[in-house]
């Protein structure tokens, strides 16, 4: 399954901590967090909007302040730019990073972006924390180190990642400055059990609870509430509240007495049962109390179960600009998915509600230095929360097993590949892949790999087979066999065949080690295709890769020198091999280079070209069907025209003006077809006036460009839903009133979907393939036009027809001498 | 957009509660009306986080509900004397779609929170309003205009979601002043050997309040001249004219191009397909290109029109022919990699009577669907050592220089190493960082040849070497070194085993 993600900014899950928070009748508890200290000031956030220099400049600025330096991006060994200017700039730089990053100062913030000791604050602030902290524990109040958590105390932190019952199972988001705290909690059903039942009557108790939670939506409630629960339409939505209900909704107003009594009592057994005094009570006294505490506690009596809710909090601080990207990646592929696993489990088992009472119990008894070992030793709950926090927070894949009962794995889709060249001011990951051999068949994308694409390993074959031994799963024998055999340059479809596997078992073992990162499914290497140097190679490698590619390949060119043969005027590969018994090395050259990002495949894509002679010829012969059809009233003909018309309409509404030859047909008609007249001759006056002034406006460089540049565009293609003719012609000889069309008339154009080509363009189609001499190209012509779409590349024309690739060869070149295909070359 | 404003304060009976918002019945349900409207969420739900415990007071708290995002920070005034409980916690937050970018909202809330904390410290702006007679709160009947802090409220949600700023008087020491300052990422990093372009009449924005250098050089920035030359015209100092350069990018009226040369090769990227399916595109280019007469014309260009000029100088009635869509077409599906624009005008000079090839490039590099094949120039045997020995290396010969100069420096003469050393200072104030350390290494080339060392003879090639690890193009060599890039290859390849790499 190729990812293709729309972004390609490199990966940064900025992720702190986890927390998991559960709510029993108790009330809310931090249970665990991962890891033990989390750093709010870690800087994770190193902006990645811009690759090398500018990050390594604002990272150093922000490690300059912090104490731990940034250790998550490779990227901040960027050499130029920013960071060896002057101290005038750095002032800049600065400046602008506080204006990008919009931190908060705590009193003297006054929004003129000056405020360029975030940094500074932030860690006063956080200082001050852990002073507080360090104050609190001397002056003997007995908190121990893991009662604060991220610079707050667990009780108060417990409460407020706590979320009432109207986001169970929904994501919820809460920042506190720039840290996210995002999770998907759950909850038990309103008896407190977690078996998810098909509900027929409504039970008392329940209703108690959700009353305080979703102040009015007790009429939603007396529908079958898990089901709405389970469906995407919000029930935090307000819309059934009125104002009637809320003038006599209890809620409001019990929160005085009801509340306090709750909060007390919630303080005593809190006390009783953690055994420790409580921090909280010096302020606040009843204002945070809500009623879901009085809820767990009344409807807690009669459960089997007393965990009313977990919730596994994510903590994040994602750079400004990348907040939504960030927080919904890592919702979407890792919070929900974790919830989820671990809410199977607790309802299978009661797995978290467990584990939770195990750490709890750890966490009274325990010595404060070793405990977090040791609940790591002791519980397989807390050792999933670990190991999805040392794998995300780096950007690899997480396994996790849940329970000892199943295996998850959890990851942040990475970009495999880019269409896009870096530019100057827009710098993208480098090392990514560029091409767009990932993108065409986007139907095919999703639902299966595709059988004519290779196997690219993207480590090393031994290093595979050893993870795959110490592995040890059922799959292991299959994947080692295909590592062992894999070939890049050899398709799925022919390695089934090879390896004698059902195409379908190969691709189930392809899809699994692209899942995992260690192979990418590819175009088939071949000898006679050209590799370039990628433009978005990246560089800075090139030292250590070059050592590496030393110890591989020691015998042949160095790795510059390879770089040096394939960035010359592109050639087919083999045309570098210096024999034929080079062949295999050169070609595990390439599958080495091409895994490293270094080199890619130059393809071509192709565009029919109509030539003016055969839009003459194709005109003439329509006018005189349509003399025909006037003749002899035929209404076929008619029809035809009139499917025209649409399409000649449809062609002007798109914004395609001043064609003398899009409007060709209509001037046909318009002599030939008096009836239609008044319909058609309408667009050209206007048309043709306004290309004139248009034209003959000269535009001075400044105003040309008067508008900021257009976001790059849209992934490639996105213009085929339309359909579009481009008719190249110069406006500026007018049209006569011609009786025959002569070529003079026309400019050459494309036609840039074939495969949907309206009428006249179809006509054009047949008409080019009737003048073609040669029997075979007549014969082939409307299969290969297919391809001539301008995405898909023309090398695939050969695996996908099953027709030999000189074949192929012979017949584009043909095409190209008859001008009736444009080409151009990328990747 | 902001959705809706509302005020929130914690009563000592009936907690969180909603005083004021706007619209009325955003936040809270209101008296049936024509005009109330339905709360956008469920406001008991987060009351939690708009009014939390005291700790998590005086620090911006978001909290995303029912798909959107309510932005607050809450504010917690202490008193024994003036409050029941003590504390006087309220709240204004300001609700957005939750897809919306929000910082800017961020600094606006944080505001909010500070200017209504003043006026309550002061004269008690918000806790005496609700002990006026006959206060109507939201979501009672009748709410409205009357009440100040509503009136505030409404003038800011109009005024910043229509104009993005607002200037309100409260009284006569206090004005509240906001504005969306939108968060935009820091700029590229600009070098020496960028071409900036101007996506905007810079000329008719500026004011003579601008910043000097930033005045001095907007007539230089035409999309030819780079940013040191802009510099050396604009008689600017050239760390100046960068910072000018990246802040005119930061607020995105400006792009880099390279250096248009005739040496150089471009190449279609995948974008290509997209340009030749936009017919608007293709238009724009075409009037963009042409000119009347270029070198490759087939007619000499009439004495009259001054030949050169920019088209744009030239008066509307003179009349050229564009040159054909599927020219242009075919002109740029001929660009490729390994083939420089000289040749490539050579095998097309036919099709080049009136298109002005810069112009012709240029389009496309800034369309996005051509690309500048840049030349790397790469030692082939990797230099032993990395940038740390490097700078050792420099350090060490630095320190011998010192203890050279030092007998030299005391018998009076001027050594003619410390004049160059002068010129090279001079030099080094242009071009910041990095360079400063390639240029002393210049200036110490020609003692450290003499010295015959073998540490310093390869000391004297560093500032050549430190090129060469495939991370320079010669563009970036040849503005540092202020060679043509011709120079620089012979340089280079004489320096020893060096590839070139195009990408």
């Amino acid at each position: 399954m190729p990812q293709y993600t729309h972004s390609t900014l490199p990966p940064n899950p900025s992720l702190l901590a986890i927390l998991l928070v559960i709510k029993s009748r108790i009330g809310p508890r931090l249970v665990f967090h991962y890891p033990q200290n989390p750093s709010p000031t870690q800087s994770h956030s190193t902006s990645t909007w811009h690759g090398g220099s500018t990050l390594s400049s604002t990272s150093s600025d922000s490690s300059g302040d912090d104490d731990s330096p940034s250790s998550a991006s490779g990227t901040d060994s960027g050499d130029d730019g920013l960071a060896k200017d002057g101290g005038g700039t750095s002032r800049t730089r600065r400046t602008m990073r506080s204006m990008r990053e919009s931190e908060p100062d705590d009193e003297d913030d006054d929004d003129d972006g000056l405020g360029s000791d975030n940094e500074r604050n932030r860690e006063r602030r956080a200082s001050g924390n852990s002073r507080r902290a360090v104050e609190d524990r001397e002056s003997g109040r007995g908190e121990r180190a893991w009662e604060r958590v991220l610079g707050n105390a667990t009780d108060g932190l417990e409460k407020l990642l706590s979320p009432p019952r109207g986001f169970h199972k929904r994501r919820w988001e809460v920042s506190l400055e720039d840290l996210v705290f995002l999770g998907y909690p759950v909850f038990a059903n309103e008896e407190g059990g977690w078996e998810k039942r098909k509900r027929k009557r409504r039970m008392g108790k329940g209703s108690e609870e959700d009353s305080d939670g979703q102040t009015g939506d007790k009429r939603d409630h007396n529908d079958d509430l898990d089901a709405k629960k389970d469906k995407e339409e919000s029930i935090l939505s307000p819309r059934s509240i009125t104002w009637g209900e809320m003038q006599s909704s209890p809620v409001q107003r019990p929160m005085s007495a009801l509340a306090i009594t709750e909060q007390n009592a919630y303080r005593t057994s809190g006390q009783d049962t953690q055994g420790k005094p409580s921090a909280a009570s010096q302020s606040y006294s009843s204002q945070g109390a809500t009623s879901e505490k009085s809820a767990s506690i009344a409807s807690g009596n009669g459960s089997m179960d007393d965990m009313t809710m977990f919730n596994v909090v994510f903590v994040l601080n994602p750079p400004a600009l990348e907040h939504h990207v960030r927080v919904l990646e890592m919702y979407e592929n890792v919070v929900k998915k974790f919830s989820k696993a671990l809410k199977f489990e607790q309802i299978r088992s009661g797995y978290v509600w467990t584990e939770a009472k195990k750490i709890l119990t750890m966490k009274l008894q325990a010595k404060e230095n070793i405990l977090w070992p040791r609940i790591l030793i002791t519980s397989p709950l807390a050792r999933s929360i670990a190991e999805v926090y040392d794998s995300i927070s780096v950007s690899k894949i997480a396994h996790v097993s849940i329970a000892g009962a199943f295996e998850t794995s959890l990851q942040i889709p990475q970009a495999v590949s880019t269409p896009y060249v870096p530019t100057l001011t827009e710098r993208q990951m480098p090392g990514l892949w560029l091409t767009t051999a990932t993108m065409i068949d986007d139907d095919d994308i999703d639902t299966a790999l595709s059988p004519h694409s290779a196997l690219l390993l993207l480590e090393d074959k031994e290093v595979l087979l050893k993870e795959i031994e110490g592995d040890a799963k059922q799959l292991s024998a299959p994947l080692a066999f295909l590592i062992r055999e894999n070939l890049p340059t050899k398709s799925l479809q022919k390695m089934s065949v090879i390896l004698n596997i059902s195409l379908s078992d190969i691709q189930f073992l392809a899809r699994h080690l692209i899942y995992w990162r260690r192979a990418r499914a590819v175009p088939p290497l071949h000898q006679k295709d050209t590799y370039i140097v990628s433009p978005n190679a990246d560089v800075r490698r090139l030292g250590t890769a070059a050592e590496l590619y030393a110890q591989k390949f020691s015998a042949l060119p160095s790795l510059p020198r390879m770089l040096q043969l394939l960035s010359g005027t592109p050639r087919p590969y083999g045309a570098f091999h210096p024999s034929k018994d080079h062949r295999p090395a050169y070609m595990e050259i390439l599958a080495w280079l091409l895994r490293g990002g270094w080199v890619t495949q130059l393809r071509t894509f192709g565009w029919v070209k109509v030539s003016p002679g055969v839009k003459a010829a194709v005109a003439t012969e329509m006018m005189k069907e349509a003399a025909l059809s006037v003749t002899l009233a035929d209404d076929d003909v008619r029809d035809v025209r009139k499917a025209e018309d649409v399409s000649n309409d449809e062609r002007h509404s798109n914004g395609t003006e001043n064609n003398s030859s899009e409007e060709w047909p209509s001037r046909s008609h318009s002599i030939m077809s008096p009836q239609l007249t008044g319909l058609l001759t309408a667009p050209r006056p206007d048309s043709d006036a306004g290309s004139i002034s248009s034209d003959r406006t000269a535009v001075p460089v400044h105003s040309q460009i008067s508008s900021p540049l257009p976001p790059r565009p849209s992934p490639l293609g996105a213009k085929d839903d339309v359909e579009f003719l481009t008719s190249l012609d110069d406006t500026d000889d007018p049209l006569p009133a011609v009786e025959v069309p002569t070529r003079a008339l026309y400019d050459a154009s494309l036609i840039l979907s074939p495969h949907k080509a309206n009428t006249e363009e179809s006509r054009w189609l047949a008409h080019i393939r009737a003048s073609f001499a040669d029997e075979e190209l007549r014969e082939l012509w409307p299969m290969l036009y297919k391809y001539f779409d301008g995405n898909r590349a023309l090398e695939e024309i050969a695996p996908r027809e099953g027709m030999k690739r000189s074949r192929v060869g012979v017949l584009i070149n043909k095409l190209r001498e008859a001008d009736c295909l444009m080409v151009v070359r990328h990747w | 957009m902001i959705k809706s404003i509302f005020y929130t304060r914690f009563h000592p009976e009936k907690g969180p509660t909603v005083l004021h918002q706007v619209p009325e019945g955003s936040v809270i349900p209101c008296p049936p009306s024509p005009t109330a409207q339905t709360p956008l969420f469920d406001f008991a739900s987060i009351s939690d986080y708009l009014i939390p415990r005291r700790e998590f007071c005086d620090r911006l708290v978001a909290v995303c509900v029912n798909r959107h995002r309510v932005l607050g920070y809450p504010v917690c005034i202490h008193d024994d004397t003036r409050y029941e409980r003590n504390e006087f916690i309220f709240n204004f937050s300001i609700v957005l779609e939750e897809d919306v970018e929000y910082s800017a909202y961020a600094s606006v809330v944080r505001k909010l929170a500070r200017l209504f904390r003043n006026l309550e410290e002061q004269g008690g702006f918000l806790s005496k309003e609700e002990g006026m007679e006959g206060l109507v709160i939201a979501g009672m009947e009748g709410y409205g205009g009357r009440a100040k802090v509503y009136a505030l409220c409404e003038m800011i949600q109009q005024d910043l979601n229509n104009y993005c700023e607002c200037m309100i008087p409260i009284d006569e020491s206090n004005t509240l002043n906001l504005k969306l300052f939108p968060t935009r990422p820091p700029p590229a990093p600009v070098h020496g050997w960028h071409v900036p372009l101007s996506t905007v009449r810079l000329s008719s924005l500026q004011t003579s309040a601008w910043d000097l250098t930033l005045q001095k050089i907007i007539p230089h920035i035409n999309g030819v001249n780079t940013v040191v030359r802009i510099a050396m015209l604009a008689d600017t100092d050239f760390a100046l004219t960068r910072k000018a350069v990246s802040h005119l990018l930061y607020y995105g009226c400006m792009i880099l191009l390279d250096v248009f040369q005739f040496g150089a090769i471009y190449a279609p990227t995948a974008d290509i397909g997209a340009f030749f399916a936009d017919d608007k595109m293709q238009e724009e280019c075409r009037r963009y290109i042409a000119v009347p007469y270029t070198p490759f014309s087939e007619q000499p260009p009439p004495l009259t029109a001054g030949f050169g000029g920019e088209p744009s100088t030239l008066a509307p009635h003179v009349t050229f022919a564009l040159p054909a869509r599927s020219t242009l077409l075919h002109l740029y599906s001929t660009l490729r990699q390994g083939l420089t624009l000289k040749n490539w005008c050579m095998e097309h000079s036919a099709d080049l009577g009136n298109i002005d090839v810069r112009r012709l490039i240029t389009f496309g590099v800034i369309k996005g669907f051509l690309y500048r094949v840049h030349r790397y120039a790469i030692a082939a045997k990797p230099y032993p050592q990395d940038a740390s020995t490097v700078e050792e290396e420099l350090r060490v010969m630095k320190q011998r220089e010192k203890l050279w100069r030092a007998p030299a420096m005391s018998s009076g003469w001027m050594t003619p190493t410390e004049a160059e050393e002068r010129a090279v200072a001079a030099r080094d104030a242009a071009l910041p960082g990095q360079d400063k350390r390639h240029a002393s290494d210049r200036g110490s080339k020609s003692k450290t040849d003499a010295k015959q060392e073998g540490m310093e003879t390869k000391g004297a090639d560093l500032p050549l070497a430190r090129f060469l690890d495939g991370t320079h193009c010669l563009d970036e060599i040849c503005a540092e070194l202020r060679l043509s890039e011709k120079e620089v290859t012979g340089k280079l390849t004489g320096f020893g085993d060096v590839l070139f790499v195009h990408r």
